[in-house]
């Protein structure tokens, strides 16, 4: 439904941060076969940084 | 991962408790000695056991070891542990698999599985220790299932590595072990995180805010045109009114209808008079009903309320005779008003208590006169609402006779001016009749106009609400719009770095084996992974053009050992170095074989025995005396800091020896090879 390109009024090192972040989550949580509330996790990361 | 311990006890033929220490540092190598069958394959599946609870031995089933199953009594348990002390990412971890079995008559040496139990602890970074709460599945993820092979080789079977059909094997080891995981991850999860923000913003975004506004605006337009009507409207008004005026002035000044017209003006402004009496009649009629119009109605039940506290009253139960303090004064003072002793427990006692049941509430006395009292207000009140009521009415029908009186007279005087013999006098009269029904048509297309627009404004006030509304609702479909598309681009980045990544690793890794293949591969043939992930030794052929090549055992065996040496040394290499990335970081891995010298040429041996320090950090090899050849030996023997040989006791050879069984020890054995 949406594209795929940088979105607007979210500037470069925010989504710089956000990528570290949603790697460092999953990097968190490898240990895990399915890692339960990962989900969860992204979906906090991106909503703190694009309100 | 670097190992530290490694703690046996019962497993299979090692009875009772056996460590060995692993090397670690420049002399990095720990080799354990032993003949075959003495238990090196063992002492290799004891890992397995512990990450996979898994023995590939014949007779999988017997883990218990036997001679500590023959001394136990039938009933007993017999405890079978492996615990492996380990660091992992900055981590020193414990884990151990213990299971108990269960002796259940004096033949059985296999022993019931009882209780088993796996714990992983680890020290974190300010020194607690923590207990995973997925032991299993965590010791899963630090040596992945399906890379045992790479991990806990078997020198006899890993050139199967290199066989066809193994490009899974191959394909998981280098995403598990590169960090490609983590990557595939992230894609994966991002992509179910945008749905969920697309979900947020269908359940929010529609076109009905446009809707909204265009509806409002439209109402709008239309309420501007009714204004303009209205406006249009009372100027007819007004000029009519002047018009009317004018035509009165005249009349006023014609011999024929001066005195008429007077009359009217008089009587206009009587009638002017009585309307704005009528008016402030109303106005106070309504101020009147509202302070007082609930009287007629709650008067009923409080009169019914009345009825009944009168009825209480007169039956004597309102207000009671005796109190209730008074009974408990007088059981208090323990003597009756008639002079009797009242102790508890006597007859006495108990009728002078039973009058407490019959005194009545203070606070229910109090409110039901209260309510008696303000029920005859209300009554007078009532009283003096319908006089007031009535004495209103009473004017105001009266100003009503009067104003009807007015017009009519005022209709008589219109009639004798339309009567007058006089032409202008009966013209003007006539005029001024058409302008006052055109006032009337106007004032009712004025009342007409001023509901519609009332109604407008109605419909535009609510149509503002509902706007409001859509646009909040609107800014979360924003908000959620714009969440998704940042989780989908960080999807495309995720997956261009992915495949970027990969064919980098894919670059590395070709490179890396070759590299290790080719310095212990004498001839002109190469080591490649294909595109299909299959690992092959190929040579040139000349004209760009390459074939593979038929391969002895052992030369495949040191292309699989290349592969292996290559993610392990890669994966240290990244570790070490000063290059951060949160997707890989690399990792230290020991390379843990059984035998791996077992097909190569005494060549290849030593270019293997002199390669294998400086492919990992830590080198665990269990070999046999025949593959310990002077040429093997004479690399690895400075850097062998830990060395452990297996005495294993044969029943079949040792007289003492009742069952099998094998002592680790750091003292020199020689046994033959079975």
């Amino acid at each position: 439904m949406v594209n795929s390109e940088a979105p607007e009024d979210v500037d470069d090192e925010v989504l710089r941060r956000l990528m570290e972040e949603v790697l460092q989550a999953e990097r968190d949580k490898l240990h895990m076969g399915n890692p339960l509330g990962i989900n969860d996790d992204i979906q906090s990361i991106i909503e703190e940084e694009v309100e | 991962m670097e190992l530290r311990a490694l703690e046996v006890e019962n497993f299979r033929q090692f009875y009772g408790t056996q460590r060995l220490e692993f090397a670690t540092g420049d002399r990095n190598v720990t080799v354990v000695h032993g003949s075959n069958g003495s238990g090196k394959t063992t002492l290799l599946n004891s890992f397995l056991w512990l990450f996979y609870d898994e023995i590939t031995l014949p007779q999988p089933d017997q883990v218990a070891s036997e001679r500590a199953l023959a001394e136990a009594e039938p009933g007993d348990l017999v405890t079978t542990r492996v615990r492996l002390v380990f660091t992992h990412e900055g981590s020193r971890y414990e884990a151990e698999r213990v299971t108990e079995f269960e002796k259940r008559d004096d033949n059985d040496l296999s022993g019931t599985e009882a209780v088993s139990e796996v714990t992983l602890e680890y020290t974190d970074d300010r020194g607690n220790t923590k207990r995973r709460k997925n032991p299993e599945t965590a010791l899963k993820q630090i040596m992945p299932e399906r890379l045992r092979e790479i991990f806990f080789f078997d020198g006899e079977t890993i050139d199967q590595l290199s066989a066809i059909g193994e490009q899974e094997k191959i394909q998981e080891a280098i995403r598990k072990i590169m960090g490609l995981e983590i990557l595939e991850r992230a894609k994966r999860h991002l992509d179910e995180v945008q749905g969920r923000f697309e979900d947020e913003m269908q359940e929010h975004g529609s076109e009905e805010l446009s809707d909204l506004v265009e509806e409002r605006n439209r109402k709008k337009t239309i309420r501007s045109s009714r204004e303009e009507e209205l406006s249009e409207f009372k100027n007819s008004k007004e000029k009519t009114r002047g018009e009317i005026e004018d035509i009165d002035d005249r009349l006023a000044t014609l011999e024929d209808s001066r005195e008429l017209q007077e009359r009217r003006e008089d009587l206009k402004q009587e009638l002017a008079e009585t309307e704005d009496d009528i008016e402030a009649i109303d106005t106070d009629l309504a101020e009147v009903i509202s302070s007082d119009g609930y009287l007629p109605f709650a008067l009923p039940a409080v009169t019914e309320t009345a009825e009944m506290l009168r009825e209480k009253r007169q039956k004597g139960e309102i207000p009671s005779e005796i109190k209730g303090h008074f009974v408990d004064d007088l059981l208090d003072l323990g003597e009756c008003i008639c002079g009797r002793p009242l102790e508890s427990g006597t007859v006495h006692y108990e009728n002078v208590e039973e009058w407490k049941g019959k005194a009545g509430s203070s606070e229910l006395e109090q409110a039901a006169l209260n309510i008696a009292g303000r029920f005859s207000e209300m009554g007078e009140d009532e009283e003096a609402l319908f006089g007031e009521i009535e004495s209103l009415l009473e004017r105001r029908r009266n100003k009503v006779d009067r104003k009807r009186e007015y017009e009519e007279e005022i209709d008589e005087i219109s009639d004798k001016l339309t009567d007058k013999d006089t032409e202008d006098v009966r013209e003007l009269e006539e005029r001024r009749q058409d302008l006052e029904d055109n006032i009337t048509d106007y004032d009712q297309e004025i009342g007409s106009l001023r509901t519609k627009i009332e109604k407008l404004d109605d419909k535009i006030e609510e149509l503002n609400d509902e706007i409001s509304e859509a646009r909040q609702k609107n800014q979360k479909a924003e908000t959620a719009r714009r969440r998704a598309q940042t989780a989908a681009y960080l999807h495309d980045r995720i997956e261009t770095l992915h495949a970027d990544y990969q064919d980098q690793v894919r670059q590395d890794v070709n490179q890396r084996v070759n590299d290790i293949f080719q310095e212990i591969i004498s001839k002109d043939y190469y080591a490649k992974i294909t595109d299909d992930y299959s690992l092959r030794i190929l040579k040139d052929v000349g004209e760009q053009k390459e074939v593979e090549v038929a391969r002895s055992t052992g030369e495949r065996q040191v292309a699989s050992l290349s592969f292996i040496a290559t993610l392990v040394s890669l994966a240290r290499e990244r570790y070490e170095s000063d290059e951060n990335t949160a997707y890989f970081t690399g990792g230290i891995y020991p390379m843990i074989m059984d035998s791996p010298f077992g097909y190569l040429d005494p060549d290849y041996q030593q270019s293997v025995s002199r390669m294998l320090p400086g492919m990992a950090d830590q080198v665990v090899v269990l070999v046999t005396q025949s593959q310990w050849s002077d040429a093997v030996a004479g690399e690895m023997d400075a850097v062998a800091g830990e060395r452990y040989y297996l005495r294993y006791h044969d029943p079949a050879e040792d007289g003492d020896a009742e069952f099998e069984q094998t002592e680790i020890t750091s003292e020199r054995v020689v046994q033959a090879d079975v």
